[in-house]
């Protein structure tokens, strides 16, 4: 019996071996009593998810079982990682960026989970290439962008916080087209503050079309734009723009329509550039030291907008055309 | 005393395996490490909800005690399934959810995830009377929710998206009876548009159909993000938007569209040959075509804000606020 027990045991441990680096699985489990070199099932769970990621099929899921800090991840195919409400993802490198997506390939939902960069770490999550969805996430503390969503594919965020920005001239989510995209931001807040920072909220640059629609989102604290757009339509409804250098910024032939929302206490409420055009539908625009700035483009009123404060475009400039 | 002992031990063994299959208890619960040999009861929990299921009796609660993988479910008696934002069910084929006798079911605060390899999310084949709230219904491969036969539909606070397929649908509707459905505060993501998926279809059907969408984002759609060949829905608060069509009516259906925003779609609105279509306070802006001559009936309030190209004849805009 002896000698058998030890014949055993080496034929044992390759065959687990083997079946771990051979075989991945659609649900994986990380928790923060697991260790990576488990096969990540529930039953025997991993530590972070990138090597729980190794582990799941494309496609496939990654779920926290329960509390712990599962470290930054790189990500190039598809795949939903579920903090649970209980997982994080907490790391002070600099040169770190906490969630990387890399391919076109990828659809990738990131849900349930708190990322924090501790005032030191880079970027959120940044995308090269391939679609997002970010669901009932806190993305906090870092010293560049919250979201920074590049290349082609489509963006959703809701039910999330962005906020507790670290460095200047940064932004919650910054949009980088390369080609033509759309993004849908849901019933979010981003914080840009504080104002001394000179921070955007969400900003797209020049580039693909991209067509954005803004709904139930607070964007308060830029010591930039709230909302600043350089190419593209954007859409914003039922949202709040407010405590913010410009709530909403229009340049390089951007348009940006926005409805039934307050823009409030900013110093310049909107301003549309040359070549640029912001509509403007039943909106409460107050409290702002500049309302309506003339920045040189168009600004379409409906004439169902209540407005305090300066108007600095020229009278007939304020269309009161319901066909705009 | 040691002989009593011993004898005393199998029967009690006999009666728990009695209990566990005669007696349905109103509040059952599952854990990842549960067991559905147990009596899914809080202390000795099962393993799955159908394991659940059967030692729950009708009307009582199944919930989720702690984070697990809790497998797809067949329901023929009325249940609440409560994931408690810790389970789901995640499955690579079939069916999510399974419901086909006409009984009340809520499912709450579970993700249901088919792995881009399932056909349906949640399939109800018998109507009842049947809640959705705080679920997210993914990687589907043909619908998210198809809906079928007399009861009631409510689906709030909750996301249905990564439809793989392509003609699918995030919530189909569809039968000869009276339905009536909610859908509220909810995100419809049909994407990706190539595929030529649905966002809300409603099918042909007697009916009556009563639909109402509030405070609803659909999105992605490469078909249209709202369809309907019967019945009424209506339509507030709600944003359509970056899809082939946003809303259409056909065969006689009506839509009325409130207080909501229909942008960057390449149609925003389509009425077919005796449908109707009624847009009251709306922005429609960013479509590639406003409002598209399909044929039918476009009622407008004159508080809609408009841009882009409409080709039905000027004519047939109306402004007046009785329409």
């Amino acid at each position: 019996m002896k000698i058998r027990c030890i014949l055993l045991a080496p034929v044992a441990v390759l065959f687990c071996t083997a079946s771990i680096s051979a075989t991945t699985i659609s649900h994986t489990w990380v928790s923060g009593s697991g260790n990576d070199s488990n096969a990540c099932t529930f039953a025997s769970p991993c530590l972070t998810f990138t090597g729980a990621l190794a582990k799941t099929t494309a496609g496939g899921i990654i779920t926290a079982m329960d509390a712990g800090d599962f470290g930054p991840v790189s990500i190039s195919k598809s795949v939903t990682i579920d903090g649970n409400n209980l997982g994080s993802i907490t790391d002070s490198n600099s040169s770190e960026i906490m969630i990387s997506i890399t391919s076109s390939s990828a659809n990738v939902i990131v849900q349930n989970l708190t990322i924090n960069g501790l005032g030191s770490a880079s970027y959120g999550i940044d995308v090269t290439s391939g679609n997002l969805i970010v669901d009932n996430c806190r993305i906090m503390n870092f010293v560049e962008d919250g979201i920074f969503f590049q290349g082609t594919g489509n963006l959703t965020v809701e039910n999330s916080r962005i906020e507790s920005f670290s460095g200047t001239h940064i932004v919650g989510i910054l949009i980088d087209p390369s080609a033509a995209l759309n993004v849908v931001m849901r019933n979010t807040v981003i914080d840009a503050s504080p104002v001394s920072a000179n921070n955007a909220g969400f900003a797209v640059n020049q580039g693909g079309p991209v067509n954005a629609s803004l709904q139930n989102v607070t964007i308060m604290g830029a010591g930039d734009e709230a909302v600043y757009a350089e190419s593209g339509t954007i859409q914003i409804t039922g949202s709040v723009l407010t405590q913010s250098w410009t709530g909403v910024y229009a340049n390089n032939g951007a348009t940006i329509s926005v409805a039934s929302s307050m823009i409030t206490a900013n110093t310049y409420g909107v301003c549309s550039n040359t070549g640029s055009k912001i509509r403007l539908d039943n909106n409460d625009i107050y409290d702002n030291t500049t309302a309506i700035g003339n920045c040189g483009g168009i600004v379409k009123t409906s004439t169902t907008n209540k407005v305090s404060g300066t108007i600095a475009i020229p009278a007939a400039d304020i269309s009161e055309s319901v066909t705009f | 005393m040691k002989i009593r002992y011993i004898l005393l031990a199998p029967v009690a063994v006999l009666f728990c395996t009695a209990s566990a299959s005669a007696t349905q208890i109103s509040h059952t619960w599952v854990s990842g490490s549960g067991n559905d040999n147990n009596t899914c009861s809080f202390a000795s929990p099962c393993a799955t909800f159908q394991g659940a299921l059967a030692n729950t009796s009708s009307g009582g609660i199944i919930t989720a005690k702690d984070a697990g993988d809790f497998g797809k479910v067949s329901i023929s008696k009325s249940v609440t399934i409560d994931g408690a934002n810790l389970g789901s069910i995640t499955y690579d084929n079939g069916n999510g959810i399974y419901i086909a006798a006409s009984v009340n079911v809520t499912v709450q605060n579970l993700t249901i995830n088919g792995l881009d390899l399932a056909s349906y999310g949640i399939d109800v084949t018998s109507g009842g009377i049947v809640i959705i709230d705080h679920c997210r219904i993914m990687n589907i491969t043909y619908d998210g929710i198809i809906f079928a036969g007399a009861g009631n539909l409510t689906v709030e606070n909750s996301r249905i998206e990564s439809l793989s397929g392509s003609n699918v649908t995030g919530i189909y509707i569809g039968s000869n009876a009276a339905e009536n459905v909610v859908v509220r505060n909810t995100v419809i993501d049909a994407s990706p548009v190539l595929a030529e998926n649905y966002g809300i279809f409603i099918a042909s059907g007697t009916g009556p159909l009563e639909v109402s969408l509030q405070k609803v984002t659909v999105m992605g759609a490469g078909n249209a993000a709202v369809f309907t060949y019967s019945g009424t829905t209506e339509v507030t608060g709600s944003v359509i938007t970056q899809s082939s069509d946003g809303v259409v009516a056909a065969s006689g259906a009506m839509i009325s569209v409130a207080s909501s925003m229909i942008t960057a779609n390449t149609i925003g609105v389509c009425s077919g040959t005796s449908s109707k279509i009624r847009l009251d306070n709306n922005d429609i802006y960013d479509n590639t075509t406003a409002i598209d001559n399909c044929g039918g009936i476009v009622k407008t309030s004159g508080t809609n804000k408009i841009s882009g190209t409409i080709t039905i004849p000027a004519a047939d805009i109306s402004e007046s606020m009785t329409f």
